[in-house]
């Protein structure tokens, strides 16, 4: 019993480290590199906005697994509304942390935080961590860890594209590099990082 | 108004905000819809299938939302656009399948993910309402930028990675596999980002000295 437990703990751990490191939505993906770039040197937007995602991506992938598994699963015309059905619970996290943020926030961080609100609730992290956790055939408790360690990963993407910039911004650098081309070439350098700890690239 | 005026009456400025392809180039200027770009954009056919779709959605859900965002309260506008282009992602997919005989499943978790991409839901954030003709002007600007973009990625990385386009050989004598990776694509949209931002500081110098020759 105590290995079972163990060996459990190990599989969400792991899961955990992969969609952190291996599986960065941004690293791996290029997913919600738009918004990277927003919050790349504003650490207390990126605090706010790390918290809204997390929890915006945990409520919209718990919505959707069980959309998926008692329609969508089943439904001649799934790949249709898809979206549609992903969009319904981002809206519905969306309204919750809202409300939830309105009712036990303080009010300097509620401002704040209705403020990055929509931009957490509504963003290609969340879509596709959630459609990428349903293709993986994760269930629900490996899709929570999931979707909360790709929020994470995501944080860390932002601190380390920051530290990049503050690194990149003293260089004697050509004009037309400034900005979003050497922000991207920073990307590629760790996102080849990853490729080389992996050893293959990933199916769509 | 800056489209009734002639060019040589137009302000810098109105030029520099009229030219979407080129000084607010929504992919390579601004930094939207990176996502299909550089990750699902491996082959000319991909990147036609999310062009395509894409395009579509920008194009129906710009004009949708310049007519109703406006009269949404400002808390609900992201939630609204993000519902005006899931419901235009349906009939884009229609075309998918039974016109271009492609599974747009092909393009994995890329071609549902548009829907909320910012290059499409970044409306939200516009609460003037523009007239009727520019908003359609503006769709289709915007969306042949993204379009142009995300086609000529697709159809280098194809050609660079595995020698080939749209599946027919083609000889180079080199292939770079690094470009049919994440990181691969990264490089390729950086170069072309600096390249079209040295464009657009060449032609934002060149309006600006047409306008202090005519002064």
């Amino acid at each position: 019993m105590f290995s079972s437990v163990l060996s459990i703990i190990a599989r969400y751990f792991l899961l955990a480290a992969t969609a952190i490191t291996v599986e960065n939505a941004v690293l791996s993906r290029a997913v919600g590199v738009s918004r990277l770039l927003d919050l790349v040197d504003d650490t207390y937007d990126t605090t706010i906005f790390s918290i809204l995602l997390g929890v915006c991506t945990t409520l919209s992938g718990v919505m959707y697994y069980f959309i998926y598994h008692l329609f969508l699963a089943n439904f001649r015309y799934a790949s249709y509304i898809r979206p549609l059905s992903l969009v319904v619970c981002m809206s519905v996290s969306y309204l919750i942390v809202m409300l939830l943020t309105k009712n036990f926030a303080s009010h300097n961080n509620a401002a704040k935080a209705l403020e990055v609100l929509p931009l957490a609730a509504f963003n290609c992290t969340i879509a596709g961590t959630v459609l990428l956790s349903t293709k993986s055939g994760f269930d629900l408790i490996e899709m929570i860890i999931f979707g909360i360690a790709s929020a994470f990963g995501f944080t860390l993407a932002v601190l380390m594209v920051s530290e990049g910039q503050r690194k990149l911004l003293g260089r004697d650098m050509p004009a037309a590099f400034r900005g979003l081309p050497s922000t991207l070439l920073y990307l590629a350098g760790l996102a080849m990082a990853v490729y080389g700890l992996t050893g293959h690239t990933f199916s769509l | 108004m800056a489209g009734n005026k002639s060019r040589l009456v137009r302000t810098p400025e109105e030029r520099f905000r009229n030219s979407i392809f080129l000084v607010n180039n929504p992919v390579l200027i601004e930094g939207l819809a990176l996502a299909p770009v550089v990750a699902a954009a491996l082959t000319l056919r991909y990147a036609i299938v999310l062009a395509i779709t894409g395009a579509t959605m920008i194009f129906f859900t710009r004009i949708a939302g310049n007519i109703i965002i406006p009269s949404v309260a400002p808390r609900f506008r992201m939630l609204t656009m993000a519902f005006l282009s899931a419901f235009a992602y349906i009939p884009a997919a229609y075309i998918f399948r039974h016109y271009f005989a492609l599974d747009a499943t092909n393009v994995g978790i890329y071609l549902p993910m548009i829907v909320v991409d910012g290059i499409i839901i970044s409306r939200a954030s516009q609460s003037g309402r523009e007239k009727i003709g520019r908003s359609v002007v503006v769709a289709f600007k915007t969306a042949f930028a993204y379009s142009f973009v995300i086609i000529l990625v697709g159809f280098l990385r194809e050609l660079l990675t595995y020698n080939t386009i749209y599946g027919l050989s083609v000889h180079l004598g080199f292939k770079m596999s690094i470009f049919g990776t994440t990181a691969g694509g990264y490089i390729l949209v950086a170069l072309l980002a600096a390249l079209f931002q040295a464009l657009s500081s060449d032609y934002k110098r060149y309006v600006s000295s047409e306008v202090m020759r005519d002064v």
